[in-house]
């Protein structure tokens, strides 16, 4: 299981590792909610933790507004390694790696 | 040419890695499965008896460098010992003769030691000391005086400075001595303690006896100059009476040999082989000049090596010196090199034997596997995609082109079957004729799963835009409602083919037909039918957890750049509609050449979706598109499903209502593949054997080219 900081440790990485820096970051110590914007040149990205529903989403900047582009819902118990593995992979995917039958 | 497909030239680096891991992960376990416990216990045997052998060798250098230095040492020690006699006969001949004449003049003296000094050089002096009365001492100084030593006086020293000698009843003076030395003859050695105790037990003994090393008086201060050792040897009136008490009272003086050792045991040295080895001769007895001689300088304080130092006992008259003869630092050193060089390369050897056994072992059980595949027979390997590697084959009976597709060695988890196993059922369940055939599957006697499909001879749209360049409106349309077609059909089963996309289509000649179309590939299709209540059609029934658009480490299956956003975002809404999306991304890129949503990310990809139409048709199209052909691909791309066309058949229905004109005829067809398929042909097969290497297992009387042929 992992943190929240835990999460956004490993999302923050990857989204560094593409070129992003961060823009912004909002903690709300009372709901424990958490934003972080990552910007690049191109985009920017918003990684949101909404502490009461336990969903942590990963939203891009369209249309004047936040768009979710991945979001994953945790329980109780906290976060899984896996479920927030598969978002940094969501963020990670380039273009070139998800062809099926490309090697 | 056949049911696999590429996307040439867009790999990143990173994917290139992770597929060369793979491959390595996957040799590695071939290789591991293929060793056995004897081949690990040959191969230790083996090792360990180079081991023991390099070890045998290395102890016997050991023994026989020893044995030399054990044989060079006694040599060493037989020369030193032989050389320190020759001193003593001499000065036996000497007292011999002294004891047999009586009296002897000093010119017959110095004429008997002449030949002596000179066939023994070494010998430093020879000197007669004849017991003096009290009385007689006049007469013996008178007589010495007179011969010339004008000087000569019996003389002994006290508190470190010679005087004449005191009274006394006899004296035993220097009195004669070849050659002369002034500083020692007169010298009564009956005053010095230490040299008259030695001179009393080689007259008591009637042996010689030798003194402790000491330094000549005329050897002050050269420290270079080696201690001396004088020898006495009594002389008895008329001869040696054999008891002490008389021994004493026919003394009438000692012959006496002073000689130095150093120079002696150095020609000692110089006669027999002495290299590596040093060399130390003490007088164990002597408190003071102890060391008698050394070579090299210094090896008194030079270190041993065990088992490489030997001592002598060495008897010299009636003293007992020690001889230590030690291997010089960096002397008899064991040769290691053979030892160690015949140990590595028995161990190498070993090593080698053991990985080129088990590597052909290997190779052999792969090529059992791979080579016949149920009632197939592989030709030649044509690609590898995520879930297998597909061959070119031919049926053992039928003899019919086959293709036929592995799943990848390695990645035979439960999860990767079971997706293999159900796209071969559900794709060989489609029956359009722009659906790729499948024959039939199974598994091989390795448990390796395989399907066997239609081998095809084509060109991809990928390929045929990098080599023709943006298609014309009616060619595309004329593609994208034979894709409609087929997706119409599996789309009705409940099928989603997820990864629509320019190469997984494939244009061929088939059946005679030119320019037919064929939807490969269904590797990634999502069975909505499987899932429980799902709508036909439109179904969105959340994917079993692990079974859709992810890989086992949850990466993105299915290309970004055609796929739709929901696709991207939450792969468990997939429905109909994202192939539709990707048909209209493909026609795009048909018409365009490009992707209507180019990123270097899928995020990126998503972004662009999102914001909005991609480039309008009418402004990047290299040939001119009708608007309504333009429209119904701004449909397919739009972000929101319920905004695209419902279905693959209502998008084959929009497509033939297009205006397009003039429409693609069979005829332009036919002079496409009759002008430009060959060249097209052979650019795939190239790129194809370039990219993937195509190994081949075997040639068969029916080549692809043959196959081609029957094909056009």
């Amino acid at each position: 299981m992992l943190t929240i900081d835990g999460a956004f440790d490993r999302i923050g990485s990857v989204l560094r590792q593409k070129g992003y820096s961060v823009a912004s970051e909002e903690r709300a110590s009372d709901s424990g909610d958490r934003i972080t914007i990552f910007t690049s040149p191109n985009m920017s990205v918003r990684v949101a933790w909404n502490g009461k529903a336990r969903l942590l989403a990963l939203q891009i900047d369209a249309d004047g507004g936040w768009v979710d582009f991945a979001r994953q819902g945790f329980g109780p118990k906290g976060l899984e390694d896996s479920a927030v593995d598969a978002l940094v992979r969501k963020v990670g995917n380039e273009v070139g790696e998800t062809s099926t039958d490309s090697d | 040419m056949t049911s696999g497909s590429g996307e040439g030239g867009r790999r990143s680096g990173s994917q290139a890695g992770q597929a060369t891991g793979r491959r390595l992960r996957s040799a590695l376990s071939s290789w591991r499965a293929s060793i056995r416990g004897t081949d690990v216990l040959v191969a230790s045997v083996l090792a360990a008896l180079s081991l023991g052998v390099g070890a045998y060798l290395f102890a016997r250098a050991q023994a026989a460098t020893h044995l030399a230095f054990t044989e060079r040492a006694q040599h060493l020690q037989a020369a030193v010992t032989e050389r320190l006699v020759l001193p003593q006969e001499d000065l036996t001949a000497l007292s011999s003769f002294l004891e047999a004449a009586g009296e002897t003049t000093r010119r017959q003296f110095r004429l008997l030691t002449h030949p002596m000094l000179a066939r023994h050089r070494l010998v430093y002096a020879l000197e007669w000391l004849p017991v003096v009365r009290e009385d007689e001492r006049p007469a013996f100084e008178a007589e010495a005086r007179v011969a010339g030593l004008t000087d000569y006086r019996f003389w002994e020293i006290a508190d470190g400075k010679p005087r004449d000698a005191g009274r006394r009843d006899f004296y035993v003076p220097i009195h004669y001595m070849e050659p002369p030395s002034t500083l020692a003859l007169g010298f009564d050695i009956a005053a010095d303690p230490l040299r008259w105790r030695t001179a009393e037990t080689a007259r008591d003994s009637g042996r010689i006896a030798a003194s402790r090393p000491f330094a000549l008086i005329e050897d002050a201060g050269n420290p270079d100059a080696g201690p001396v050792v004088g020898m006495y040897a009594p002389v008895y009136e008329g001869g040696d009476p054999a008891s002490d008490a008389a021994r004493r009272e026919a003394l009438s003086g000692f012959a006496m040999a002073i000689f130095r050792v150093a120079p002696l045991v150095n020609v000692a040295v110089a006669a027999v082989d002495a290299t590596g080895l040093g060399l130390v001769l003490r007088d164990p007895d002597a408190r003071e000049a102890a060391l008698l001689a050394e070579r090299p300088k210094g090896a008194a304080a030079m270190p041993r090596r065990a088992g490489f130092t030997l001592d002598f006992p060495v008897q010299f008259a009636d003293r007992r010196w020690e001889l230590t003869v030690f291997a010089l630092p960096g002397a008899f050193l064991p040769g290691k090199r053979g030892a160690i060089g015949i140990a590595s390369a028995g161990v190498l050897a070993a090593l080698l034997a053991f990985a080129t056994v088990t590597s052909l072992r290997t190779i052999s059980r792969l090529r059992r596997q791979v080579e016949k595949v149920g009632p197939y027979r592989l030709v030649a390997r044509l690609g590898r995609g995520a879930m297998g590697v597909v061959w070119e084959a031919r049926h053992a009976l039928l003899r019919r082109p086959t293709a036929v597709k592995l799943l990848a060695p390695g990645t035979e988890g439960e999860r990767s079957l079971a997706r293999f196993e159900r796209e071969v059922q559900l794709t060989a369940g489609l029956t359009h004729p722009s659906t790729i055939a499948i024959y039939d599957y199974g598994r091989t006697a390795d448990g390796v799963f395989y399907y066997a499909m239609e081998l095809l001879n084509g060109i991809n749209m990928l390929q045929l835009v990098d080599l023709d360049g943006p298609l014309p409106a009616s060619r595309v349309v004329h593609f994208l409602r034979q894709a409609c077609g087929a997706l119409t059909e599996a789309h009705a089963a409940g099928l989603i083919h997820r990864d629509i996309k320019p190469a997984n289509l494939m244009a061929c000649v088939y059946g005679g037909i030119p320019d037919f179309l064929k939807v490969l590939d269904f590797g990634l299709v999502k069975d909505l039918g499987a899932a429980d209540s799902v709508p036909k059609g439109l179904g969105t029934q959340p994917t079993p957890p692990g079974d859709a658009g992810l890989s086992q480490d949850g990466s993105l299956l299915g290309t970004p750049l055609y796929m739709a956003p929901e696709g991207m975002s939450d792969s468990s809404r997939v429905d109909s509609r994202a192939d539709i999306f990707a048909l209209g991304a493909v026609g795009y890129f048909l018409l365009t050449g490009k992707s209507p949503f180019p990123g270097r990310t899928a995020i990126e990809v998503f972004r662009m979706e999102r914001v909005g139409p991609p480039p309008a048709l009418s402004r990047v199209a290299a040939h001119p598109v009708p608007a309504s052909l333009a429209q119904t691909i701004g449909r397919c791309l739009a972000f929101r499903r319920e905004e695209r066309p419902e279905s693959a058949e209502a998008l084959d229905a929009m497509l033939l209502s297009c205006d397009v004109e003039p429409a693609w005829t069979v005829a332009d067809a036919r002079a496409w593949w009759r002008e430009r398929g060959p060249a097209a042909l052979a650019a795939a097969r190239a790129e194809r054997e370039e990219k993937y290497q195509v190994l081949s297992l075997a040639s068969d009387p029916t080549s692809r080219d043959d196959a081609s042929r029957r094909e056009q």
